[in-house]
């Protein structure tokens, strides 16, 4: 009964291990794509110009 | 996980940028100098293109090189998420379809209403092709996923749905046409930049699926 109990608790900690990581990979991705693709920094748009350009972000 | 999906995404990631960075230097890189050299004298952003400086073109291809490390990280990260969800192992063939989805919504989709497009060229406003680019890059890949990874008849008629809402909604678009770059030199650049973003997806595609592996055991 305890080692089914064990069982049960270490994979629902697995299960929200695995939760936790995709939020933290998806919000970094997004902060990433939103970095070189759209921010408004002049100093940040020089510098990815040509990769907007090329991956189709919406550039001047 | 956490640092399993990192590990994975900066390897993979720094070999596709390495990879497209190369290709760009002699495909796309040369046409975006030679439409610079048609831009309006009063040069608003961007390094100019008409002198030839070679420290500033090395630092140019320095930061485009940055600025596609920091993409594809970002796509790779995205990937991996998907790699993680399902039954099946993450396997190279699980890797080719999540980027198959991947290139369809962040670039095949935007490129339907707003290909990419040289420096130069005429655009609409661009807060509205910020808007129009997101939405529909979430749109397609939600669209995607209703018609390919769920069997429920009602939710892949809303999945066909969400992908043609943006491109009946429309993207926006320039009051005027006409521009000093040469329609081939444009047309060739839409080409060679979106064969790039498929180059770009195949490659994290094709090797994350090893790198995660790679890294599972280290990740105990």
């Amino acid at each position: 009964m305890s080692i089914q109990a064990n069982t049960i608790s270490t994979s629902a900690a697995k299960t929200n291990e695995l939760g936790t990581a995709r939020l933290v990979a998806v919000a970094f991705a997004a902060a990433m794509l939103f970095t070189v693709g759209f921010a408004n920094s002049a100093a940040i748009h020089d510098a990815a110009h040509d990769t907007r350009h090329v991956q189709s972000f919406p550039c001047h | 996980m956490i640092y399993r999906m990192f590990a994975t995404a900066v390897a993979v990631g720094m070999i596709a940028a390495a990879l497209i960075s190369v290709l760009q230097s002699s495909t796309t890189a040369p046409m975006i100098l030679l439409a610079e050299t048609f831009e309006l004298p009063v040069e608003l952003y961007g390094p100019g293109g008409s002198e030839v400086d070679v420290g500033a073109a090395i630092e140019r291809s320095l930061y485009t090189f940055l600025a596609n490390a920091v993409t594809t990280i970002a796509f790779a990260l995205i990937l991996i998420v998907g790699l993680t969800f399902g039954n099946s192992k993450p396997d190279r063939t699980k890797g080719l379809l999540i980027a198959a989805i991947g290139f369809a919504s962040f670039s095949l989709a935007p490129a339907i209403g707003m290909p990419p497009k040289l420096p130069g060229m005429p655009v609409g406003d661009l807060e509205l092709r910020q808007y129009w680019w997101i939405s529909t890059a979430l749109l397609t890949l939600a669209g995607l996923l209703c018609l390919f990874v769920q069997k429920k008849i009602p939710l892949q008629v809303l999945g066909a749905v969400l992908l043609v809402a943006p491109h009946v909604w429309g993207a926006p678009i320039a009051d005027e046409m006409d521009s000093d770059v040469p329609a081939t030199l444009a047309a060739t650049f839409t080409a060679n930049a979106i064969a790039m973003s498929a180059i770009l997806w195949l490659s994290i595609g094709a090797t994350a699926p090893y790198f995660f592996e790679k890294f599972k055991a280290k990740d105990a």
